[in-house]
């Protein structure tokens, strides 16, 4: 009777020690895998993401180019014919633009505000993003869009894919200034802020 | 008589001594070996980075397999995809792993990959390093990417499984 009870009690010990053995190794040591992944959207002018400055010099309403201003920054000046009432003042490549993204996005960019101080008219300016490689569908710009006295503008340049590395889209920005014979002689300075939007 | 109460009272002393009489009646215990792992590394992160970039980490994982008998060593992903927020998910075959120098594979969701194999470790047991890459897309989004691992380490008799938990 004694010997039975002892092999019982022994069999549910060799039970109790199976399970520990898993018990043991549940107490090892943890491992994970994780990866803080970030988002990078960078759009830069002139390599630069602070304020980019441009110049044309002194212009008139016969379309006069200093021979500095045309020799040294590129601008090029179209007098009206055939009546002298108005020049435009052209510059291409007056910056030039970066977006970098990670993940890559649609990305479309407008003017956010603006504004100017001087005389002339807020509109005279114009501003016309050209991308390299093209946009979707066909050409490489949507024109030239008038600074707008109440921003935002309608899109500078819209649909287009920006990624990081290869992937990055850049272009350039050219300005375009038209001088009225009306216009107050005097200095104009333009403040405009372009907007990049990844979608 | 006396035999008997001795026994007795081994139950009221768990659980500490369980465990010692465990590996003290082990070697005489006519059982098969035990098979099991001790994890040696730290949890594996692959830190802050972008979409579209690769990223490798040497031997993220370290195992120590103890086994007196052939024995497997397969890894899990439990996780659906990697990432719980954005939409579409990340799939886990954006997680490599390797062993050994071979090649990167990626890891799919709830198919064990074989990491390892091999014969009686002996009493010092065998590392096991693993490499894990992530490859990100371009399009991939921000967020904090992570996935469950389960180790199965099969040694042809029993099969040990133990869900790693993971840590953000």
């Amino acid at each position: 009777m004694d010997k039975r009870l002892f092999t019982l009690i022994a069999f549910a010990f060799v039970l109790g020690s199976a399970g520990s053995v898993f018990a043991d190794t549940v107490n090892s040591p943890s491992v994970s895998v994780s990866a803080n992944v970030q988002g990078v959207f960078t759009f830069s002018i002139n390599n630069s993401t602070s304020g980019q400055s441009f110049s044309f010099g002194q212009v008139n309403a016969q379309g006069d180019v200093s021979p500095t201003i045309a020799t040294t920054s590129g601008v090029t000046a179209t007098a009206e014919s055939p009546s002298a009432g108005s020049a435009t003042y052209e510059k291409l490549t007056a910056f030039t633009w970066q977006v970098d993204s990670a993940p890559r996005r649609t990305v479309n960019i407008y003017i956010s505000s603006a504004s100017r101080a001087g005389t002339m008219n807020i509109g005279q300016l114009l501003l016309r993003m050209t991308k390299t490689g093209g946009l979707p569908g066909s050409g490489t710009s949507a024109g030239y869009v008038a600074v707008p006295a109440a921003p935002p503008s309608t899109d500078l340049i819209s649909g287009f894919s920006a990624g990081s590395g290869g992937n990055t889209a850049s272009g350039n920005i050219d300005a375009h200034l038209q001088v009225l014979d009306t216009d107050t002689p005097g200095t104009n300075t333009w403040t405009i802020t372009l907007t990049a939007n990844g979608v | 008589m006396s035999s008997l109460a001795v026994l007795a009272v081994l139950p009221a002393a768990l659980p500490a001594g369980r465990i010692r009489a465990v590996r003290v009646a082990q070697p005489g215990n006519a059982v098969a070996p035990l098979t099991r792992y001790e994890l040696e590394s730290d949890p594996a992160s692959f830190g802050n980075l972008n979409p579209g970039e690769t990223r490798v980490l040497p031997a993220a994982l370290r195992v120590r397999v103890f086994s007196a008998q052939p024995w497997r060593l397969q890894l899990m992903p439990l996780c659906p995809a990697l990432t719980r927020f954005s939409a579409p998910p990340v799939p886990v075959s954006r997680l490599h792993w390797r062993s050994a120098g071979g090649e990167f594979l990626p890891f799919r969701t709830a198919v064990p990959a074989l990491i390892a194999s091999g014969g009686p470790t002996g009493a010092g047991g065998r590392v096991v390093d693993v490499d894990y890459e992530l490859a990100l897309a371009d399009t991939d989004p921000p967020e904090q990417y992570r996935c469950e691992l389960k180790i199965l380490l099969d040694d042809n008799r029993t099969v040990s499984a133990l869900s790693l938990r993971q840590q953000q």
